[in-house]
């Protein structure tokens, strides 16, 4: 129906001519990229998503480099027919477009091949917009025709390559924060992956060695000279030293595979502080690792809730309160646990002990996964840092002060209110 | 009687070690830090010396040279749970005389041992 046909084309004219608006949807395009969650997918979909509702182009595209592969794939699209497309970076064009940085039309006779040209426009590609960051062709943006089949004049590439340098350095950050996402997690592993060496090495040694030495004695004849009670005895220790080696085994096992727990999903409400306190002080009570008189509680408010998930922040309470326990065991000192609300409107909570205190060294480092300063066998220096680890994951802050011999205090803070 | 020194931060691993030797007629001394092995280096010049490098606060590699200088004739055997290649060729270099990764062979350990104080 042509005349439909020519009002709808009319229409799209006109609507292209508005370059205000156009211009204008893309700078709020842009401030939107300053403020986009730091991921490349994301950042990528969403450009595809907006370029698909405003302006409207046959296809968009956006590939990103990939360097294990040194070719560009394809991470988000609509209109495109071929997904699974991968440009190579040693095409004419693409060193074209790294070293000039220009808007490239795919019908330009001098920067691309007769087979580039025809591949991209089997795509329906007709403009290609390198994506700049320091020098470096991080990925390029690519347009199909235009709703109205108009060509992109030279004022709409102007629009473009402004926005070009926006998503650019937005894809940058984001690759770059996914790297260093990356690069603690080795380093989490790593440390994980030494510290069960060592704290699973160590007790299977000391088994083997106690196993082995009556095996071998035995073997060698040398167990005919002792008296049944020596040998008695010596069974005896083995079964004991050999047991305790295999809890110590297992406290690690269960440590480590708690910290490399898949990020279970976390629920974040509003949990009664009140009452998380006194759950957690009743399991550790039932399992003798609290006496009754040692912990006090100490509520400036309540009731008073905290925003967290609340099976992470009993765990949290939990494994400070119990560290505490440990540092008065000795002097059989007191335990403070106290809830109030700060300036913020946060809800702090304080496990306060007056047990020997840290000095400085050992104060900066207790967050440190592995780190501890219990004897072999006594402590896995897992027990902070998984705390720091779930208080960070409930959008929460934890510090530490301490003084040797007087004592140490933690403080956690929350989003929270009165109940 | 031949004198062994074990060098180790775990307690319940030396002893255990201590006492298997001892049954087989060595006298046996134990260190858990490397300044303290150093000490009884200097003091009884030992036969044998067993360690692990990888104690805290520790410089493996410092703490040998200095034991060797200190008791040159001293034989070294490098017990370790940590098997790095480049880490094991330094020590070889450094002059350890044999390599056993924890967990131990007591077995072998035993036999290495015999052999390798006979030929002192």
């Amino acid at each position: 129906r042509p005349l439909d046909d020519f009002l709808i084309r009319s229409t799209d004219k006109y609507l292209f001519q508005k370059k205000y608006d156009y211009r204008h949807v893309i700078k709020e395009f842009m401030d939107d990229l300053k403020t986009m969650v730091l991921n490349m997918n994301g950042i990528a979909q969403s450009t595809v998503d907006f370029f698909m509702s405003s302006i409207r182009p046959a296809s968009t595209a956006v590939f990103i480099y990939n360097k294990f592969t040194n070719k560009y794939d394809l991470i988000a699209s609509s209109g495109l027919e071929d997904k699974d497309y991968k440009i190579s970076s040693d095409t004419k064009l693409m060193k074209a477009l790294a070293h000039t940085g220009k808007i490239i039309r795919t019908d330009s006779k001098t920067l691309i091949t007769s087979h580039e040209r025809d591949r991209l426009k089997e795509l329906g590609i007709e403009l290609i917009i390198p994506l700049l960051a320091h020098k470096e062709l991080i990925g390029i943006l690519c347009l199909g025709k235009k709703k109205s089949d108009e060509h992109y004049t030279e004022d709409d590439i102007g629009t473009l390559s402004d926005l070009s340098g926006a998503l650019s350095i937005s894809l940058k950050n984001a690759q770059l924060f996914d790297d260093r996402a990356d690069a603690e997690k080795r380093a989490l592993v790593g440390t994980i992956a030494m510290g069960i060496n060592h704290e699973v090495g160590n007790p299977l040694n000391i088994i083997t060695i106690k196993l082995e030495t009556f095996r071998i004695l035995a073997k060698e004849g040398m167990m005919d000279k002792k008296s049944k009670d020596e040998i008695m005895k010596e069974v005896d220790d083995i079964i004991k030293v050999c047991l305790s080696s295999a809890q110590r085994i297992s406290e690690i096992t269960k440590q480590v595979a708690e910290f490399a727990k898949p990020d279970r999903k976390i629920v974040l409400g509003k949990v009664n502080v009140g009452e998380a306190i006194d759950e957690t002080i009743a399991v550790l009570k039932h399992g003798m690792i609290l006496d009754a008189d040692v912990i006090e509680k100490r509520f400036m408010c309540d009731p008073v809730y905290a925003v967290a998930d609340r099976g992470q922040l009993k765990q949290i309470l939990f494994n400070l309160i119990k560290n505490a326990a440990h540092a008065i065991a000795a002097e059989k000192g007191k335990i403070t646990v106290s809830v109030d609300m700060n300036d913020n409107g946060e809800v702090t909570i304080k496990v306060i002990d007056n047990g020997c205190g840290m000095p400085q060294e050992v104060r900066e480092r207790v967050f440190t996964p592995f780190f501890t300063t219990k004897d072999p066998g006594k402590g896995t220096g897992l027990g902070l840092a998984l705390v720091k680890i779930m208080v960070d994951r409930n959008e929460g802050r934890i510090k530490v002060e301490s003084e040797e011999a007087q004592g140490t205090t933690f403080t956690l803070a929350f989003k929270g209110g009165l109940l | 009687m031949r004198k062994i020194l074990i060098l180790d931060d775990e307690d319940q691993y030396i002893v255990s070690l201590r006492d298997f030797l001892h049954e087989f007629g060595y006298h046996v001394c134990i260190a858990m830090s490397s300044s303290q092995a150093l000490e009884v280096i200097k003091e009884d010049k030992p036969d044998l010396v067993l360690f692990d490098y990888k104690l805290p606060d520790m410089d493996g590699e410092g703490f040998l040279k200095k034991a060797k200088e200190i008791s040159p004739r001293t034989i070294y055997i490098l017990i370790t749970a940590w098997n790095d290649v480049a880490t094991l060729e330094r020590f070889i270099k450094l002059g350890v005389t044999d390599i056993m990764l924890k967990p131990i062979d007591l077995e072998k350990l035993l036999k290495d041992i015999k052999a390798l104080l006979k030929h002192k």
